[in-house]
């Protein structure tokens, strides 16, 4: 693998996603290539730097009623009737899914 | 809905404010992110993962809040307002530079380094081929390393 190639890599080799053949073919390289042993300490501490940063930044200012802020914006009636059932099941204490598309991956928690 | 704000509240504003500058902007950007989330309920398609879907709808609700805002009135050294109390020189330093960079290298730095997504995540996002990202990847943060040791430009 050329140097560019490794060069453009790197971020990725730094933030761990990297594919496991990425990251081979990127290690083979940097054992023999001074250049990109060093870039890779440069974007490892980059990386660090700006993750720090960001993490230091205020989280969401203040608390947000979803439900409210969405009644507000008109919600589908079954829509809304789902939501207010899911809310008083959670109350209870019961893990419920609302079995919506785009909540599938998750599950409303107490 | 709550459990979603719950799990991806903090991400998502952390994300809207450092390329936003502004805490009522980027808390606007997130709740527009969930508002727009509940509206196109259903076209999640599963493909991708919950955060990049997230990330794809709060990127283009920045954007808005930058296409909406007025000019920049504070000189564009200045850190605009990001850091938090308490954050030390490092931070004021890496958010003063990272603010003369423009905003498509920002987020770049952002999806990369802080919401650390996968090169294929990223290309997702922002609807662009892999290789594009991995270019622009290069100099954006090239770009920021320049800034960081004080010179100009490449
Ligand atoms: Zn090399």
């Amino acid at each position: 693998m050329p140097c560019q190639e490794v060069q453009e890599l790197l971020p990725w080799i730094a933030n761990q996603t990297a594919s496991p053949s990425e990251r081979r073919q990127v290690f083979a390289h940097i054992a023999v290539c001074a250049t990109c042993r060093r870039e890779l300490v440069e974007v490892v501490a980059l990386a660090r730097r700006v993750e720090s940063a960001t993490e230091a930044l205020p989280g969401p200012a203040r608390a947000v009623d979803h439900l409210a802020l969405l009644e507000e914006a008109g919600l589908p009636p079954l829509v809304a009737e789902l939501v207010r059932g899911a809310r008083s099941l959670v109350r209870q204490g019961v893990v419920v899914s609302l079995g919506l598309p785009w909540v599938a991956p998750l599950t409303v928690r107490v | 809905m709550d459990a979603l704000y719950a799990r991806f509240g903090t991400r998502l504003s952390r994300f809207a404010l450092s390329l936003l500058g502004d805490q009522d902007a980027a808390q606007d950007a997130v709740q527009e992110t969930f508002l727009a989330v509940w509206q196109s309920a259903g076209t999640y398609q599963g493909g991708s993962s919950v955060s990049t879907w997230l990330l794809g709808i709060c990127r283009n609700k920045v954007r808005d809040q930058l296409r909406r805002r007025p000019p920049p009135t504070e000189p564009l050294n200045g850190a605009g307002g990001l850091v938090s109390p308490g954050s030390g020189e490092e931070a004021v330093e890496l958010w003063a530079c990272f603010r003369q960079m423009d905003e498509d290298d920002q987020e770049l730095i952002q999806l990369v380094f802080h919401q650390g997504l996968s090169l294929q995540e990223v290309a997702e996002v922002l609807g662009i081929p892999v290789g594009t990202v991995k270019s622009r990847t290069f100099y954006a943060r090239r770009r920021l390393r320049q800034l960081l040791r004080g010179g100009d430009s490449e």
